[in-house]
């Protein structure tokens, strides 16, 4: 189903309702127009596994990296670097800093803000990101309006990974949270640009979950379940 | 006519988003470093692209004129690689070290390890892979004749490095390799020698056959390093 491709590679993505995801660029060419051909060239934008859907409608490319670019509709850990007006400064780890409202909190008021200081971690939504302005950030969901998890993110410990890992540890079905969290209790909130904050009662048991997290990050080795339980079981938690 | 073997690595510097190391047989290597988009100074911000910038250090001693010179040949040479304008006022980065004395088959090994640090960062999106290797003249007999990335460079009577971009720009060829179109060379006659425009296009058509090498090599080591986590590829 996924081979590798290369950035400038071709794409043999043809279809009625062709939806382009991630890492794939639509050439739009005169020499094309001119034969009046239909289809235009579709190539691959960074190299990954080539993926699409069963009905062959949806293409994109699965690539890994450590820079994060900012999209809409994504919850990213951020920490904040200071004041700005009515709101706040924070950085997500992109090229530039996001804005964050000072009303963009469940239940926030003139008079009741939450109390951020310098460099406090949030859980927030990414609410805008336009490649021409700054991206902004909201601390509730955008339906309901309620905090459901975004918000300030007290004690623990945030570790850096690269961004397939972050989208891995999201994914249900991934073997490492589950494990780790049948050891020792565990809080952990994952971030879509890289971070990944944890919290547990101890010290070393902190230690042994970012431990971990590196292991099995596929930029650092990519260890595999089986890998995990012997190196969960190496370390004396 | 054969390149020399090529080794590429993925050597995961830290503080940055992306790196490898490329090198022409034993005696040639050169590794990259890149870093983007991040936030670039108010004076080098633009308003509708990213900015590249690229450094270039020598083996021994500190970059000079050589250096800012090569630096700009492959500012244009990520620029056409890159696609700029999805991440305006933000800043590439690219850093290159030199671990071989100067030559042109160096200077390819720049420009191929160049490329694979930004395929390797993959938070810069492309439109297709530069890839290059140096060609040289030298005498046989009565004749000049063209070697494809010559080991000794000092019994040359001329040379250069030629640089293509491969991706596709219009209609795809029917192969599995992506057209390719140079993009940059610098070719020159040697002392008191001199060429003519045949035999440049008679340079280019061997060099491109050398890069279509690169490329394959380039994307094999990307392919193990993708689909196993494994980062060094030796051919």
């Amino acid at each position: 189903m996924s081979s590798i491709v290369l950035p400038g590679e071709y794409i043999p993505a043809q279809h009625v309702n062709l939806k382009l995801g991630p890492g794939l660029l639509q050439l739009s060419t005169h020499q094309a127009s001119a034969k009046g051909r239909s289809s235009q060239s579709i190539i691959s934008t960074r190299a990954g596994a080539l993926n699409y859907s069963a009905n062959k409608s949806k293409w994109w490319v699965e690539g890994n990296s450590r820079r994060y670019v900012p999209a809409a509709q994504e919850s990213v850990i951020g920490i904040v670097t200071g004041r700005s007006g009515e709101g706040w400064r924070v950085d997500i780890g992109s090229a530039h800093p996001a804005s964050l409202d000072g009303l963009a909190f469940e239940g926030a008021t003139k008079r009741n803000k939450p109390n951020l200081k310098v460099g406090s971690l949030l859980y927030a939504r990414v609410s805008l990101a336009h490649k021409d302005m700054e991206p902004e950030l909201e601390c509730f969901d955008a339906q309901t309006h309620k905090a459901e998890g975004f918000g300030e993110l007290k004690g623990g410990f945030v570790a850096q990974c690269s961004l397939q890992m972050s989208r891995l540890l999201l994914d249900p079905k991934h073997f490492l949270l589950p494990l780790l969290g049948s050891r020792f209790p565990l809080e952990a909130a994952v971030g879509m640009n890289g971070r990944i904050w944890v919290s547990a009662k101890e010290i070393k048991q902190t230690i042994a979950v970012v431990r971990c997290i590196e292991a099995v990050d596929p930029d650092c080795g990519g260890m595999d379940e089986a890998g995990a339980k012997q190196f969960l079981g190496k370390l004396e938690i | 006519m054969s390149l020399r073997p090529i080794k590429i690595s993925f050597d995961a510097l830290s503080g940055v988003d992306g790196s490898a190391r490329f090198s022409f047989g034993a005696t040639c290597t050169a590794l990259a470093s890149v870093s983007g988009p991040i936030a670039a100074r108010l004076a080098a911000e633009h308003p509708a692209r990213a900015t590249v910038e690229v450094h270039v250090r020598p083996l021994s001693l500190v970059p000079g004129t050589t250096e800012k010179y090569l630096g700009a040949a492959f500012k244009g040479i990520v620029e056409r690689a890159c696609v700029l304008n999805q991440h305006p006022r933000t800043l590439i980065q690219v850093v290159l070290q030199a671990l071989s004395r100067p030559t042109n088959a160096l200077i390819a090994a720049e420009i191929n390890a160049c490329s694979l640090a930004l395929v390797n960062a993959g938070s810069v999106p492309m439109r297709g892979v530069a890839c290059a290797v140096s060609v040289g003249r030298r005498r046989s007999g009565s004749q000049t004749e063209l070697v494809l990335d010559p080991e000794d460079e000092s019994e040359l009577l001329g040379g250069g490095c030629f640089a293509f971009l491969f991706g596709v720009d219009e209609l795809p060829a029917e192969s599995d390799i992506p057209p390719s179109k140079m993009i940059w060379t610098n070719y020159c006659a040697g002392v008191g020698a001199s060429f003519s425009s045949a035999q440049l296009a008679q340079a280019e058509e061997l060099a491109s056959k050398g890069a279509a090498e690169v490329w394959i090599k380039m994307k094999e080591s990307l392919q193990q390093s993708l689909l196993t986590g494994d980062s060094k590829m030796e051919m």
